[in-house]
């Protein structure tokens, strides 16, 4: 068994190298991607290997970081409106990425410990230099279903999909967490319009085009409630967020997103065409970039006091 | 000035959009505090670009009436496609054809431009109670790391292209005697801010990353290179990067028009 430690708010926690020391490294390793975070797109970053970047983690960086702040205020007002949320006191992110949405989430909820795990060693060793609050601790690991520990909510955003063993998760929380809000990209709810020529080329040569892929989205995010009920959840409630990036600093921002994906993606397809074309997309005041997230919450159908439970 | 090319002007009026984007809250309670501005009820808005800045302060001020005059056709042509609030007149002009007698001229980057200050303190004198002229402060404006290719261009553009851009491109470093060339010129210098914008954070930075390569593409095209991009890019997506743009703030006062009560609001 594995022992995952967290902190109170207001106390500083050990060194992210030491906390880390307490999960295991040897977790199912999850598969990121680039595309995580473009429009519709959602495979593992096997299947969108064309042209690797050198620096996928730095570059995935960037990609999370945009993505972060140009999804946190829909994402805001999704967990704001949560009960499940308001309730907790103690949260494991599960998939943290490079940190950015938890970073933001724990300074602004003080009152809440946030322990993050994040699998991939690059992205967790970039995202550990920044600054974080006192109650956010972020720690390399995966998913293991021997973690102890016993938390008011999983938090786990844009990574089910990459988690083939997301029923033995949803077992895991069932005996560990009181609620779960499990966050899935919407492609029904995000477009780019007028849609880049040369962005548009970029993601067809890609895998995650492919009508296999996109149906494993689609079963992913259709499972979801079926999964974390076979595990003893309830479904509290459901709804879509949706952020339209739009006018000068919408579109600049979705201008840096795109240009970090398709970097991420590819680096080799960032000719100057393709720059000039996107920075005249950012100049047409009529574009714009939606971007679509389902979140499901779930609450543990055996009740808030699962230490005593188990 | 010489007018400019439709793509030039196309790619000025976008960086002017950018530029009031990035610096209009913090300049607005600059222009609020000034006395001269406060009591104005007509307002000439001198080389008003498209208008970008004159739409806002327009909007914000319904109860004063201005009047945007912009010399250069195709600029002046880009604006007229936006809409301008009920109490903003923007027309294609230079200060040459605006007659009457107006209580405030608001001069906003655009000293730089004009070749023959002699005629305009000229007509100035002539025709406003009072202005308040804005120039940028080089001393306070800076980009940290420094950005070397975007730098080099922007310089070789101005000392190869100055004629065909027809501007001194001066900051107010170079303008530091302009006080005293007012005074000499009857118009008295009545006080000054000094606005620092920090544009550190990561939506200001991709703003002024735009305006900087918009910059290369007017002044120096040919130095756009992919590694120029590049440059700009990096120093964007930086979270330790930062910059700030200085603006200069100077008003004025018309002795010969302005009345008794707008000289003790200004004095004051």
């Amino acid at each position: 068994m594995i022992g995952l430690a967290y902190g109170h708010p207001g106390t500083q926690y050990a060194s992210n190298a030491l906390c880390g020391a307490m999960v295991s490294r040897d977790a199912a390793p999850v598969q990121r991607s680039p595309d995580h975070a473009l429009p519709g797109a959602m495979v593992s970053r096997d299947a969108a290997s064309v042209q690797r970047s050198p620096d996928d983690a730095r570059l995935y960086d960037r990609v999370l970081t945009l993505q972060a702040e140009a999804q946190w205020r829909a994402d805001l007002g999704v967990l704001v409106r949560s009960p499940e949320w308001l309730a907790a006191t103690t949260v494991l992110d599960l998939g943290a990425g490079n940190g950015a949405f938890g970073r933001r989430l724990a300074g602004r909820f003080p009152t809440k410990s946030i322990v993050a795990l994040e699998p991939d060693a690059e992205l967790h060793a970039i995202g550990a230099r920044a600054a974080a609050p006192p109650n956010y601790a972020f720690l390399h690991g995966g998913f293991d279903p021997g973690l102890e520990g016993f938390f008011d909510v999983l938090l786990a955003r844009g990574v089910l999909v990459y988690m083939p063993e997301r029923r033995s998760l949803a077992r895991w929380a069932s005996e560990h967490c009181a609620a779960a809000l499990i966050m899935n990209n919407a492609p029904e709810a995000t477009s780019l319009r007028p849609t880049p020529t040369y962005h548009a080329e970029l993601l067809s040569r890609t895998d995650w085009s492919h009508p296999a892929d996109r149906s494993a989205l689609e079963r992913e995010v259709v499972d979801t409630p079926r999964v974390f009920a076979a595990a003893g959840f309830t479904l509290a409630g459901a709804n879509t967020a949706v952020t339209e990036l739009s006018g000068a600093r919408g579109r600049l921002l979705a201008h840096h997103f795109l240009r970090a994906s398709a970097e991420a993606i590819d680096a080799a397809a960032l000719t100057t065409d393709f720059l000039d074309e996107l920075f005249e997309w950012s100049h047409d005041e009529d574009a714009h970039l939606t971007m679509g997230a389902t979140w499901y919450r779930f609450r543990n159908s055996r009740g808030p006091w699962l230490r005593t439970l188990s | 000035m010489t007018p400019m090319a439709t793509g030039w002007a196309e790619t000025y009026c976008r960086q002017l959009a950018l530029t009031v984007e990035l610096l209009w809250h913090r300049e607005l309670p600059i222009l609020a505090s000034a006395p001269a501005f406060a009591v104005a009820e007509t307002i000439v808005d001198l080389g008003a670009g498209d208008g970008a800045f004159g739409r806002r302060l327009a909007a914000a001020y319904p109860d004063k009436r201005f009047l945007g005059v912009e010399p250069d056709a195709a600029i002046h042509a880009a604006g007229a496609r936006s809409a301008f609030p009920p109490n903003y007149r923007y027309v294609h002009a230079g200060y040459e054809s605006v007659t009457g007698t107006h209580d405030l001229l608001i001069a906003r980057l655009v000293i730089m431009y004009l070749r023959d200050r002699d005629a305009f303190y000229a007509w100035a004198r002539e025709h406003v109670r009072a202005a308040i002229v804005v120039n940028f402060e080089d001393s306070a404006s800076a980009t940290d790391p420094a950005l070397p290719l975007f730098t080099a261009a922007i310089e070789h553009g101005m000392r190869s292209r100055a004629d065909e851009l027809a501007t001194t491109h001066v900051g107010d470093r170079d303008l530091a005697g302009l006080p005293a060339e007012w005074a000499a010129a009857g118009l008295l210098p009545s006080g000054s801010a000094t606005l620092v914008a920090d544009i550190s954070e990561a939506d200001d930075r991709r703003i002024y990353h735009h305006i900087q390569r918009m910059s290369v593409m007017r002044v120096n095209p040919e130095a756009l290179s992919r590694s120029l991009l590049d440059e700009l890019y990096e120093w964007s997506v930086d979270p330790s990067a930062r910059a700030s743009i200085g603006l200069r703030y100077h008003s004025l006062l018309n002795p010969l028009l302005a009345g008794v009560e707008l000289a003790r609001g200004v004095v004051a």
